[in-house]
């Protein structure tokens, strides 16, 4: 219809209905999506968030209560799974254990009846896809997590399918394994050249992989947007605290100009960046803005508009040093500062005054 | 405490219990217990009321049995009686293995009344081994309202008109017996060949039967119940207890005779109280005590004035199925005669094959 | 390290020591057993091999036997066709009252297994229930005993009887499949009747092998039913070994058939188990 590889409108999934009123869950609350054919979209979100029934919806695992999916432009809402093109590769891989690896893989084309050479020759392919070509004759039991999720993947993959859906893959592996296989999937996909939907709830490994990420909460799609737009301007405050680290302060609007807005916080006048929204005068808002967008400077040097406060905490982390600086309201502000030259670590110390730094456009001033 | 002196006093324990014991055991010594290896039903005390009035002090013990082989396997294990109380044809056997001593019937004051011909029964190479007690047959029970016409001949069960409403006892020796005689042969004279066409004649019965037939509960109920028309060696007491309970059936003879048997009471040679175990046999062949037994079970008792007394007194209609006032009933039926362990193995052979097969 | 050991020899002395007082020298006893002439007195001391010319010859104790197998594999086999639906039905359809039902399913294994016998020699009579209801309905003129002393009547009571104990082990397997194995055959193209052929009943057949032996074991030695409710048709191996020991005090000849009978179950399992293997590998292109 729309060119869509998967779209989703308004879909609804509530459980426990049989339970009486006062049972029901809503895990999924009238959710649009527009997924593009090749594209890699992650669904983000805490745990409970409805990522994982959104999946299993678009996989057949679960029927919506209301609302429609379409898959490739065909209506699929209530398409059981072995007529979807879609394949998914589940969390604890949900290998045969009866069957072999080479058996494993070559269950979708064995239910299609596709004739034995042909089978085996798909077979040899999806596994040197997964780069794991030696392993056919063995049993799930004798494979490594890594290599027992390279195996769900080649079993999806081989059934050529429109969608490949991944319920947190890498959950189970260590982080080496998890990094290293991070990168294999995004080649992978790009090699493929399928779209994927993935659901995870490490932001970091969403920021990494995806080309556009949905962020969800309690059954709801708060923001879509690919992972620059997502980390740099969060359209609401549950979205910029899910996503890395952020500092949240009350704030009131004092004025706009064209690009960007002046607000009061904690007493002194700050800016931010413009959003769509408009925003009146007086208005309560709260100011977000990342750690590592803030640059402290001693108090006796700066001027114009900038935070004043007291450093309360330094953590030293390596790379980064943090500072943690008390504003004279109670409220905290979390900076982190590169160590490098003679910057950062060293610079401050507990109890030095300090004043706030940013660039107005790293600042967002939220409603929500 | 250390642990050789936990030990040591365990032994003085021990040894001191033992002492006990043995003290206890030989102050019994002189007075039973008397143990009886008896069917089930007859250890009821009025059948031994005598012996308990005469010795009250000494302890009775019944161990119960319910096949001929169990009471003989019991004895040859070493199984310590002073009493059993057999089937008159497996007399052979025990005196063969040596199981048994002679009875001394100048102690038993009621041996006089005991009847000649079945006192006959109990003796082995001139020697009495077994003091004869109750005696009946093996015949046909009949429901007279199911049958289309009554049988009168072992042959019978044969008849087609009454397949799958007859029933035969579960026991080589009887049914062998009333194969042979429906063949006209002599049971306890036969040939291989002729055991040989006893065994085909009994397969040959399969169709005919509902089936085999091994407590006299179970065939009770099934001739109560209609299932069975016609239950072949059954005992008297079968046809008592149906006619009390208002059921139509007849105990008939066939013409080829009733197949009789006896058991009595024997002394074990492991006996440690024989002089008591006579003073038992003693009560139990005494009149009131065999009245008794006739009254209950419907069947016929070894002393001949109490089945005088039972003539008078019981029911006509038992007397007629009895024959208990029939002087030739010796002479026309067929009585169970002492099997060789030869032939007593090849005939359990013999009915095992035809329970085998298909 | 000596420690360890010796600590180990002292826990498996006492099973052991059991299992060689009540199990091996038992078994032993009863072999040499069927070596003797006799049971009792001088016989007892006499070896001859005479019993197992006998049971050669004897061609109708043989066809028992196969007849006793056969029914014991009748027995099995209903059990299985009808403990597995029972089972599936628990797991997959139950929810959370399964356990609850299950234990329903096992209650009546609880009560004496004579007790359940007899109660189908009462269903079965012609006053029974079953006569009952086939007059009602017509098909039966008047009171007769339905099935009752035959082939059929020891089967049906043997099969009532053992439902529960095959029941089980197909539970027990079908609740270990993890439910994303199924999902996973519906994803790769898998309508419910062939995830099931593919996946649940590959996946539940230990369960079902286990429950085809609980049953077929004591099964093939019966003697109690057939003896209540199996007429003449009815008769079982068992029976004539029961009567070789009671009745015909024919010990060595008791001891002989019941070593050939455990012989005869021994191969048949081992046949079976490699069966099983061996189908196992081509199961997958058989069926659906």
């Amino acid at each position: 219809m729309s060119g869509f590889s998967v779209e989703l409108r308004e879909l609804t999934k509530v459980f426990g209905t049989s339970h009486g009123p006062g049972n029901e869950v809503v895990a999924v609350r009238d959710v649009n999506l527009g997924i593009h054919p090749g594209e890699f979209f992650t669904l983000l979100g805490p745990s409970g968030c409805g990522k994982t029934t959104t999946l299993r919806l678009i996989g057949g695992f679960e029927m919506p209560t209301r609302g429609e999916i379409f898959i490739e432009g065909e209506p699929m809402s209530h398409v059981p799974p072995y007529r979807r093109p879609v394949n998914i590769v589940f969390q604890n891989y949900a290998l045969f254990p009866h069957l072999t690896v080479a058996q494993n893989v070559a269950f979708g084309p064995t239910i299609k009846g596709v004739p034995r050479a042909e089978r085996e020759r798909r077979v040899q392919e999806a596994l040197a896809l997964v780069r794991l070509p030696n392993i056919g004759n063995r049993k799930p039991s004798q494979l490594s997590g890594g290599q027992q999720q390279r195996v769900a993947l080649a079993r999806a993959l081989i059934n050529e399918p429109a969608v490949l859906l991944l319920d947190e893959p890498l959950g189970a592996l260590d982080l080496k394994l998890r990094k290293q296989m991070q990168s294999e999937l995004k080649h992978l996909q790009q090699q493929v050249g399928i779209t994927f939907i993935y659901v995870t709830h490490d932001q970091e490994e969403a920021l990494t992989m995806s080309d556009r990420i949905a962020v969800m909460n309690e059954g709801q799609v708060l923001q879509v947007g690919d992972p620059v737009t997502i980390y740099e301007r969060p359209s609401c405050r549950f979205v910029a605290d899910f996503i890395g680290e952020t500092n949240f302060l009350r704030a009131q609007v004092v004025g706009k100009e064209r690009d960007r807005i002046c607000l009061c916080v904690a007493g002194e006048r700050v800016w931010a960046g413009a959003t769509e929204e408009p925003l009146r005068e007086g208005q309560e808002v709260t100011l977000a803005i990342r750690p590592e967008k803030i640059d402290l400077l001693s108090a006796a040097q700066a001027n114009g508009a900038a935070l004043t406060g007291v450093v309360r905490e330094v953590v030293y982390l390596g790379t980064d040093t943090r500072f943690v600086v008390i504003l004279p309201s109670g409220e905290t502000v979390v900076a982190r500062l590169q160590n490098i030259g003679g910057h950062g670590l060293g610079e401050f110390a507990a109890g030095d005054r300090v004043k706030l730094l940013w660039a107005a456009e790293d600042a967002r001033p939220l409603t929500g | 405490m250390q642990p050789h002196r936990i030990v040591r006093w365990l032994c003085r324990v021990l040894a001191l219990a033992m002492a006990l014991a043995l003290a206890a055991c030989a102050g019994q010594k002189a007075s039973g217990p008397l143990i009886v290896l008896d069917w089930s039903g007859y250890e009821q005390e009025v059948f031994w009321q005598e012996f308990k009035q005469a010795h009250p002090n000494v302890q009775v013990q019944h161990t119960f049995f319910a096949e001929d082989a169990e009471a003989f396997a019991k004895l040859q294990s070493g199984f310590v009686a002073d009493l059993v109380h057999p089937n008159s044809s497996w007399l052979q056997l025990y005196v063969d293995n040596d199981l048994l001593q002679p009875i001394d019937t100048s102690k038993l004051k009621n041996w006089p009344q005991i009847m000649e011909p079945l006192a006959k029964m109990g003796q082995v190479n001139g020697k009495q081994y077994m003091a004869p007690w109750e005696w009946g047959y093996d015949s046909i029970l009949v429901r007279t309202d199911k049958v289309p016409e009554m049988p009168d001949s072992w042959a019978d069960l044969w008849d087609p008109r009454y397949q799958g409403h007859v029933s035969i006892f579960d026991s080589a020796e009887s049914s062998i017996v009333v194969g042979a005689l429906a063949l006209g042969y002599d049971p306890y004279n036969m040939t291989d060949q002729q055991l040989e066409e006893v065994k085909q004649k009994l397969i040959a019965l399969k169709p005919n039967l509902l089936g085999y037939w091994t407590d006299y509960t179970e065939i009770n109920q099934q001739v109560a119940s209609g299932e069975v028309w016609v239950a072949a060696n059954t005992w008297p007491d079968a046809y008592v207890a149906l006619k009390a309970e208002g059921i139509a059936v007849d105990y008939i003879t066939p013409k080829e005779g009733r197949i009789g048997w006896v058991y009595g009471y024997c002394i074990p040679k492991s006996s440690k109280n024989p002089g008591l175990a006579h003073a038992y046999i003693d009560a139990v062949i005494s009149k009131a005590a065999m009245v008794e037994m006739a009254r209950q079970y419907g069947y016929g008792a070894a002393n001949l004035a109490a089945n005088q007394e039972i003539v008078k007194t019981l029911d006509p209609d038992v007397v007629r199925v009895m024959q208990l006032d029939n002087p030739d009933l010796v002479k026309t039926t067929v009585f169970m005669k002492p099997l060789t362990e030869e032939q007593r193995t090849k005939w359990t052979k013999v009915w095992d094959d035809v329970k085998a097969a298909p | 390290m000596r420690d360890t050991r010796s600590r180990l020899l002292i826990l498996i002395t006492p099973p052991a020591l059991l299992l060689i007082m009540f199990f091996v020298l038992p078994m032993l006893n009863m072999a040499t057993f069927s070596f003797r002439q006799g049971a009792f007195g001088e016989e007892r001391h006499m070896w001859t091999l005479a019993h197992y010319r006998e049971f050669l010859r004897n061609t109708a104790f043989q066809r028992l036997l196969g007849r006793s197998i056969a029914m014991a594999f009748e027995t099995s086999l209903y059990c299985i066709i009808l403990a597995y639906p029972l089972a599936y039905f628990l797991i997959f359809r139950a929810g959370e009252r399964r356990v609850a039902l299950l234990t329903l399913v096992l209650v009546p294994a609880w009560t004496s297994f004579l007790l359940r016998i007899l109660a189908w020699k009462l269903i079965l009579s012609s006053e029974g229930l079953l006569s009952g209801l086939l007059q009602a309905v017509g098909l039966l003129a008047e009171p007769k005993p339905v099935l009752l002393y035959s082939r059929a009547a020891v089967v049906v009571a043997l099969t009532y009887s053992w439902l529960p104990f095959v029941a089980l082990p197909i539970f027990a397997a079908l609740e270990r499949i993890d439910p994303h194995l199924l999902e996973a055959a519906a994803d790769l193209g898998c309508p419910p009747w062939r995830a099931f052929l593919r996946v649940t009943l590959p996946l539940s057949l230990p369960g079902v092998v286990a429950g085809f032996f609980f049953v077929f074991i004591p099964t093939l030695g019966e003697w109690v039913t057939p003896a209540l409710v199996g007429g003449v048709d009815g008769i079982m191996y068992g029976n004539i070994i029961q009567d070789q020991f009671v009745r015909g005090l024919n010990w060595p000849m008791g001891a002989l058939m019941s070593l050939v009978m455990l012989l005869a179950m021994l191969v048949l399992l081992g046949l079976l188990v490699w069966l099983l293997k061996a189908l196992h590998v081509e199961l997958g292109d058989l069926i659906g």
